[in-house]
């Protein structure tokens, strides 16, 4: 007795994602007028997520770094230690949820990413909206 | 010289057809239909996850229709570490032209428009693990509301008596939802809520019965000076 609506075949793809793409630049002078950045390239003995036990990475030699956010939280702060010294960097975001299908289960898409607070010299953000495959989301320069 | 007589002719030209005056009382309602949609009750039969109804009424003037919807919708749906519940109520209001309208027939084919709106409650639960640990997320919305316009086209067929029968297909389009944290997937009385389509096309099959207050008049001639 009638039909409904044909549903398309599900498709578990999504282009949300719970990581953040952070880029390390540093400022080069050219000269006393122009100046340029280029990618900066850092050794870690440690990147860590604060008051977690989450260790992401260790002695490793990067330029750019991706790393997921708590999705338990709004706030994540990453530390990033090297033999020298250490950074923080705190970032908010926000979370919404959201149910693919079914069949493909739940998601969280993060967007309106922002920097609270930093102890590098400066930073940019430059994608506020998480997205797989990951762009840069923050430049940091020390 | 004899003189030739021409008859004169007179052209005889048909007489024109009678001016055909529509009355205004014609347009006043001659009768209601109360209606109830089976594809939602029969669909409450194979999917124990979800229930749905929804009524119509429908009043006519002249050869045209107004109709008002009024359905409510709970859906569930569950994983192995998820579950998603939605419940609410929606309605619709909209014209339509009945293209066989005659008025000794109570027949329609129809086409028409609707604007339909919607407010639900929905609430998603779910375990993740990631490099944090095990996190459970509650997320819900109160009260959301969406809203929507549907184009509408169908028929209407008279059985017997008071009986009739009919269906209406439905492209609905210009979707807009207010919600919170939550993104809904289902929106009551629209369908699921896709990321990549804000256009769906809906069926309805109802089951109405007429109950006429008024008989339908035939139109009136006016004959008189053409």
């Amino acid at each position: 007795m009638g039909t409904v609506a044909c549903a398309p075949d599900e498709i578990c793809f999504t282009d949300n994602s719970t990581e953040v793409r952070i880029d390390f630049k540093k400022v080069v002078y050219a000269g006393t007028d122009s100046a340029f950045t280029e990618n900066d390239t850092l050794v870690f003995a440690q990147i860590s997520a604060l008051d977690t036990d989450s260790i992401f990475m260790q002695d490793d030699t990067l330029t750019s770094v991706i790393l997921p956010l708590n999705t338990g939280n709004n706030e994540t702060t990453i530390v990033f230690d090297t033999d020298l010294e250490r950074h923080t960097l705190e970032l908010k975001y926000q979370r919404t949820q959201r149910l693919i299908s079914a069949d493909c289960g739940p998601e969280q898409i993060i967007d309106q990413l922002e920097a609270l607070h930093s102890t590098f010299d400066s930073l940019v953000v430059l994608q506020p909206v998480l997205t797989e495959p990951p762009t840069t989301n923050v430049e940091v320069y020390r | 010289m004899a003189q030739v007589q021409v008859e004169d002719t007179a052209r005889v030209r048909p007489p024109k057809p009678p001016k055909v005056k529509k009355e205004l009382k014609e347009f006043i309602p001659t009768g209601v239909k109360f209606g109830v949609d089976l594809n939602s009750f029969s669909r409450n039969l194979w999917d124990e996850n979800k229930k749905f109804q929804e009524y119509q009424v429908d009043i006519d003037f002249r050869h045209y229709l107004l109709n008002f919807e009024y359905g409510n919708s709970e859906v569930e749906e569950l994983g192995s570490d998820f579950s998603y519940q939605n419940e609410g109520s929606y309605f619709r209001v909209g014209p339509e032209i009945n293209f066989l309208y005659k008025p000794e027939k109570l027949h329609a084919v129809f086409a028409g428009f609707r604007y339909a709106s919607t407010i639900f409650d929905d609430q998603l639960d779910y375990n993740t693990v990631d490099a944090y640990g095990n996190t459970s997320i509650s997320s819900s919305n109160q009260d959301a509301k969406a809203q929507w316009a549907e184009m509408v086209t169908g028929t209407k067929i008279n059985l017997w008596k008071g009986l009739f029968i009919g269906f209406t297909i439905r492209y609905k389009f210009l979707k807009s939802i207010r919600s919170g944290e939550l993104e809904p997937y289902w929106i009551p009385g629209f369908g699921q809520n896709r990321q990549d389509d804000n256009d769906q096309f809906g069926f309805s099959y109802y089951l109405w019965w007429r109950f006429g207050f008024r008989k339908r008049e035939k139109t009136t001639p006016i004959i008189g000076p053409q």
